[in-house]
């Protein structure tokens, strides 16, 4: 026995293969002559980790990579083929927001049976139930059918439902992708209060963002096996890096082909690029020349209506100026397919030394962030000997000279 | 895990998981009626035309006479519903067996919570849905005189027989999953099995020769049980035996296949 705190969830050598018929009838003949007429398909292939009691474990990796399959164990609704999961305290998974819901029904009524299916007992369900209702903001529809709700209103009683259970461990899939901005930033507060309370949570989500804000350690599934596993910023920025890996190498494979349907953010900035006022590329650039930074977005989804936003900074973090298209007042920019936005600087005023501009293209709200690249270094050349970092329009007055006071 | 414990954990369910097991009952009994403008008044409106065609046919059409030395009554609708009403409850409960997991799908395979709690409800519906019919039929035969002691014994033929129903529905249910043909073959196999189950006729009106077939029915001990109790006051002890041995042993077998079978369930679904 180690002396250690326990862990709220272990698992250990996790492997789960589906069997997979081509028709039904295989299945009745492996029945009956058992032989096997199945092919095996292996969803998971040995994963182990461990979220210590009040840690956070952020799942990502593209579809297909076994995330499902790993939630469904941890839920426990599939079993492992082989290695186990060991669960301490009441675990609630929302693996569908709204799963079990009757559509006849009205929100109040669901709410008995739908807290009852996470392990609610009666009177724990009235006590809870003017919570949940007033956490969904639902209370003016909530005696309605439910097949009168919008999928925003759904998963928002769904998610009031799932967090009032008070789970010592709270398992999420994705189930913040519906639901407005606001709602989604109150689900997260929620989500942040409940670890500063020292519950457990796994989140498995597409939006690096939101594992980024809510989890402190990461998982990357890849291929059914570990991909990599740790600290999320170094998990998140080698899974952004083979992403972007892997969709060059299918460009430079099959041009032609359409993307895969790796899940790379909606919007991606490609490249980033520095001109001058005529369009050629800047090796150098000198203080006051005229500068355009060329951002080159793929829409790698349906399209979609976005902001971009810049800062320039020094290497080592320090911001010099940053702006976006909202901030500009520009209406959102309606991303598809290849697109080129630019920002045109007429003069650069920043002091010479060495910068980076970063670039982020964030969702209509300039709330979510959907893809953030930093640009390689560049140097700005300056034969003025002003020091700081920004050249600010300025004259002198000297005594002796005509004042206006 | 012995038979007895897995039967003891059947039989706990209910009382374990009670908020979930209600729900499920009475989600259930409303989602009948939810979305229609009769609701309820639908619920007691169909069968009652369904029967009255059948008392129609058979007592004013086809007359079939009955001998109350053998029925213990003349009229065919006292007759016709004794048996008729216990296997509305029991064919309802079968047709809705195949979907009862097979239905859920989206649910089991995303919520874990104990799957015992679906054939225990797709149990308890029925039976109280036709229980309502029921016990205004009972009424009938007491204003009709009847009434009689030996119904104390009633309530004891009602529970072998929903044993045995949900015996049958586990393994229905639990086998669909796997093998979704059930579901189209269900309905027919119902219908054929109703006409051979002496419940619009008499045992006697079998041609002798014919009658052993009827008897292996094991649906025939149970609508032979419930005309002796009701009409003639009678129970036959050999007969209340045998049905208590049919209704374990379909308990036992339904419970171990589910038992084999559900961890399968998520990843077929």
């Amino acid at each position: 026995m180690r002396g250690k705190i326990l862990d709220a969830v272990e698992a250990e050598k996790l492997t789960k293969q589906y069997r997979v018929y081509l028709r039904p009838f295989d299945r009745l003949k492996e029945a009956v002559t058992r032989r096997p007429f199945h092919e095996i398909v292996e969803a998971l292939n040995d994963v182990s980790f461990r979220v210590t009691s009040g840690g956070s474990l952020g799942i990502i990796g593209e579809n297909g990579a076994g995330k499902s399959t790993l939630l469904k164990i941890l839920a426990g609704t599939v079993r492992p083929t082989s290695g186990k999961v060991v669960k301490r305290g009441r675990v609630a998974a929302l693996l569908e927001l709204g799963s079990g819901f009757h559509s006849e029904f009205s929100g109040r009524q669901n709410i008995y049976l739908n807290a009852a299916l996470l392990g609610l007992g009666e009177e724990e369900i009235k006590e809870q139930e003017p919570a949940i209702i007033r956490f969904s903001e639902l209370g003016d529809v909530i005696d309605r059918p439910v097949k009168t709700y919008s999928s925003g209103m759904y998963v928002r009683l769904g998610f009031s439902i799932a967090t009032s259970v008070d789970p010592d461990v709270l398992i999420i899939d994705e189930a913040l992708s519906v639901g407005d901005q606001r709602f989604q930033q109150k689900c997260v507060d929620r989500m942040t209060k409940f670890r500063e309370a020292g519950k457990t949570i796994i989140f498995c989500s597409h939006s690096m963002y939101l594992i980024n804000e809510l989890c402190a350690d990461t998982l990357w599934l890849h291929k059914g096996g570990i991909g990599d596993y740790g600290k999320t910023p170094r998990v998140v920025s080698e899974y952004l890096a083979s992403l972007k890996r892997g969709a060059e190498n299918e460009g430079a494979e099959n041009k032609a082909a359409s993307p895969k349907s790796v899940s790379l953010p909606e919007v991606v900035i490609e490249d980033i690029r520095l001109v001058d006022d005529k369009g050629k590329r800047l090796e150098n650039i000198r203080q006051f020349q005229a500068v355009v930074v060329q951002i080159k977005t793929v829409c790698t989804g349906p399209p979609l209506k976005g902001h971009v936003g810049i800062e320039i900074g020094q290497p080592d973090g320090q911001s010099v100026f940053g702006t976006t298209t909202k901030i500009a007042g520009l209406r959102p920019i309606e991303f598809a397919d290849e697109q080129i936005v630019e920002l045109v600087i007429p003069s650069i005023p920043i002091l010479g030394g060495a910068y980076r501009a970063i670039v982020s293209v964030g969702d209509e709200h300039a709330l979510r962030l959907i893809h953030q690249v930093s640009s390689a270094p560049f140097t700005i050349e300056s034969d003025r000997p002003e020091f700081g970092m920004v050249w600010i329009e300025h004259h002198w007055r000297l005594p002796n000279t005509p004042r206006a006071f | 895990m012995n038979v007895f414990s897995l039967i003891r954990r059947w039989v706990e369910i209910p009382f374990r998981f009670r908020t979930l097991f209600w729900g499920f009952v009475s989600n259930e009994i409303r989602g009948r009626f939810a979305g229609s403008i009769g609701g309820f008044v639908w619920s007691l409106l169909t069968p009652l035309a369904n029967l009255l065609i059948y008392i129609f046919v058979f007592s004013v059409v086809l007359k079939i006479r009955l001998k109350p030395m053998e029925t213990g009554t003349d009229s065919f609708a006292i007759f016709f519903l004794a048996g008729m009403l216990p296997w509305l409850a029991f064919s309802e409960a079968l047709n809705s067996s195949t979907d009862l997991f097979l239905g859920r799908a989206n649910l089991i395979t995303k919520v874990a919570f104990p799957l015992e709690v679906l054939p225990l409800t797709g149990v308890v519906v029925p039976f109280f849905l036709n229980g309502l019919g029921f016990v205004m039929y009972l009424c009938y035969l007491i204003l009709k005189g009847y009434a009689h002691f030996g119904w104390f014994w009633l309530p004891v033929i009602i529970a072998v027989h929903m044993v045995f129903t949900l015996g049958l529905i586990i393994l229905i249910s639990s086998l669909s999953v796997f093998l979704r043909d059930i579901k189209q073959f269900i309905g027919t196999a119902l219908s054929l099995w109703f006409f051979l189950t002496p419940i619009i006729y008499p045992l006697s009106m079998v041609p002798e020769k014919l009658r052993w077939a009827i008897k292996l029915n094991p649906m025939y001990p149970f609508i032979e049980l419930y005309h002796q109790v009701l009409l003639q006051h009678s129970v036959s002890w050999g007969m209340l035996a045998y049905v208590i041995g049919l209704a374990t042993l379909v308990l036992v077998g339904g419970i171990l296949f589910f038992e084999r079978s559900k961890y399968a369930f998520a990843d077929v679904l």
